[in-house]
């Protein structure tokens, strides 16, 4: 078993590799850039993001003064700090002794001094003195509403809390509108409609495409916790949506690609029945299919990995898996050129 | 030509400038951060007009990459946001490089998958320290420098964002045993 350290590394490997921008690309952007300035134009998206504010340039000298500067104030700070604690310390010291050298019951005898001034208070029976006493119960119950105040964070934090946990009912729940074994009937309907968008034509019909809004809108609502309205201010982050059918797609993929590598095709191939059969147009539909014809063949069963491997070609002609499908198991005459 | 005209010409001017430098940086940022790649070059163009229309603020303190990828984060969220649902198949694939490894291409789509997620789970400071020290390579004095923020903030933050890193990849091991 890889250590975690390791494959966070990996992880981070994986995502660097990337080739970067090439020449042609980057006079194209030029040349759009220089006319739309020109052109005054601004961003089409409206964002406004401004640079990170830096404070006044300094030179390396002042710099230099600066932290020396702040060096020798805390050093001075350090040093009152110390000498007064001391002298607190020591003082405390001696209170103690000299307590300990004196051993009255003073201290539980006579009473508080809040506790004298009511009793005081009392004896002349005067309600404004009293009152004047009373001023600690007074402020026992101003302590109370200060704890109030103090109990109305943890509601407000309670109320943002809220909202997040809101915007994941609505993720999970728009999570389960893909997830076809949450809702087969309805996302299987969905799913051969939105093929039918990607596969039949651009111009398809506006009403067609409300209907799916509807039907995705509808599902949301019945699949939530609780039917709550989009936060237009903070829509949740869409960026991931469908992320937890996702994540069991490529649970099942690695569990094929590792059951490959091992030198296991059969294992692979249980691996991949289960994910056709859970997710049948599932956003990795078209990998698994790879991975399919990849199996079968390490199996051994050269006939049906490239009958399947034809039907895949033929299907997906522009499959940025075409070349390595059609190397799969090829028969002699294809593989030399 | 007038006064504004120069203007226009300075700032065009240095706005070339800035892209000819940053503009390797910015396109795999934005990349990374989800956008398709039939829509990375438009995304390019608006990053770098959004740099173009606040350049006057702009204090020459090496902090150029960090509002790069300020911006290209608010870019990327704006476009995988519109796009999600017409371009979710696209954009699954907007990473690939033609006639990759199946395996090796797997491989990097969930690793994207993973970091982007990562990302967007982190405060904007920490994703930023995150992304431009571990991505891009950037050293902590460099970040501390383009951040305007102490050298033990972004040790701090790169610290818990680390941390917190390889949680969720032990995480993800674990569930995939």
């Amino acid at each position: 078993m890889i250590s975690t350290s390791r494959y966070t590394k990996q992880i981070l490997e994986r995502y660097r590799e990337l080739e970067s921008l090439d020449g042609d690309s980057t006079q194209r952007v030029m040349r759009a850039l220089e006319r739309r300035i020109a052109n005054g134009e601004s961003s089409v998206l409206g964002i406004d993001v401004d640079p990170p504010a830096l404070p006044p340039a300094q030179s390396t000298f002042s710099l230099a003064l600066g932290s020396v500067a702040v060096k020798v104030g805390v050093a001075v700070a350090l040093a009152a700090i110390s000498i007064v604690f001391g002298r607190q310390m020591w003082m405390a010291q001696r209170t103690n002794e000299r307590a300990s050298s004196a051993p009255t019951s003073a201290s539980v005898d006579s009473p508080q001094p809040a506790e004298r001034e009511l009793m005081a208070a009392t004896k002349a029976d005067n309600s404004a003195q009293l009152r004047a006493a009373q001023a600690q119960p007074s402020s026992a119950v101003q302590s109370g509403i200060q704890k109030e105040h103090s109990f109305q964070a943890p509601a407000n934090y309670k109320r943002r809390y809220g909202t997040t946990t809101r915007q994941k009912a609505i993720i999970s729940s728009s999570e389960a509108t893909v997830s076809t074994h949450v809702i087969p009937e309805v996302s299987n309907r969905l799913d051969s409609l939105e093929t039918k968008q990607t596969n039949g034509s651009k111009e398809m019909d506006s009403r067609d495409k409300k209907i799916i809004e509807e039907k995705r809108e509808s599902t949301e609502l019945k699949t939530a916790a609780q039917p709550l309205p989009r936060d237009p201010v903070h829509p949740p982050p869409t960026s991931q949506s469908p992320r937890g059918t996702v994540d069991e797609e490529m649970k099942l993929l690695r569990a094929a690609h590792s059951a490959l590598r091992a030198g296991r095709p059969e294992q692979a191939l249980a691996q991949l029945a289960e994910h056709t059969w859970r997710f049948p147009n599932g956003e990795l539909a078209e990998q698994r299919d790879v991975a399919h014809i990849l199996a079968l063949c390490r199996a051994g069963k050269t006939e049906a990995s490239r009958s399947e491997a034809r039907r895949f070609l033929a299907a997906r002609p522009d499959s940025p898996f075409a070349g390595r499908v059609r190397a799969t198991c090829a028969e002699p005459s294809r593989i030399s050129p | 030509m007038n006064n504004r005209g120069v203007a226009q010409r300075i700032k065009t001017e240095r706005v070339a400038e800035i892209f000819r430098a940053h503009a390797d940086f910015t396109w795999r940022a934005l990349l990374r951060l989800g956008v398709p790649r039939d829509n990375a070059e438009d995304a390019l163009q608006e990053v770098f007009l959004i740099v173009a229309n606040k350049l006057d603020q702009y204090q020459e303190q090496g902090a150029m990459r960090a509002w790069l990828f300020a911006i290209a984060r608010q870019v990327a969220k704006h476009l995988v946001r519109s796009d999600a649902r017409r371009d979710r198949k696209k954009r699954t694939f907007s990473l690939l490089q033609r006639s990759e490894d199946p395996l090796q291409a797997f491989e990097r789509r969930e690793a994207v998958a993973l970091v982007n997620g990562f990302l967007a789970s982190l405060e904007e400071s920490q994703a930023m320290v995150f992304y431009l020290a571990e991505v891009e390579g950037m050293t902590a004095p460099e970040i501390a420098a383009s951040l305007d923020v102490k050298l033990n903030t972004v040790y701090g933050r790169l610290y818990l964002a680390r941390k917190r890193f390889r949680e969720l990849a032990r995480k993800h091991l674990k569930e995939d045993r």
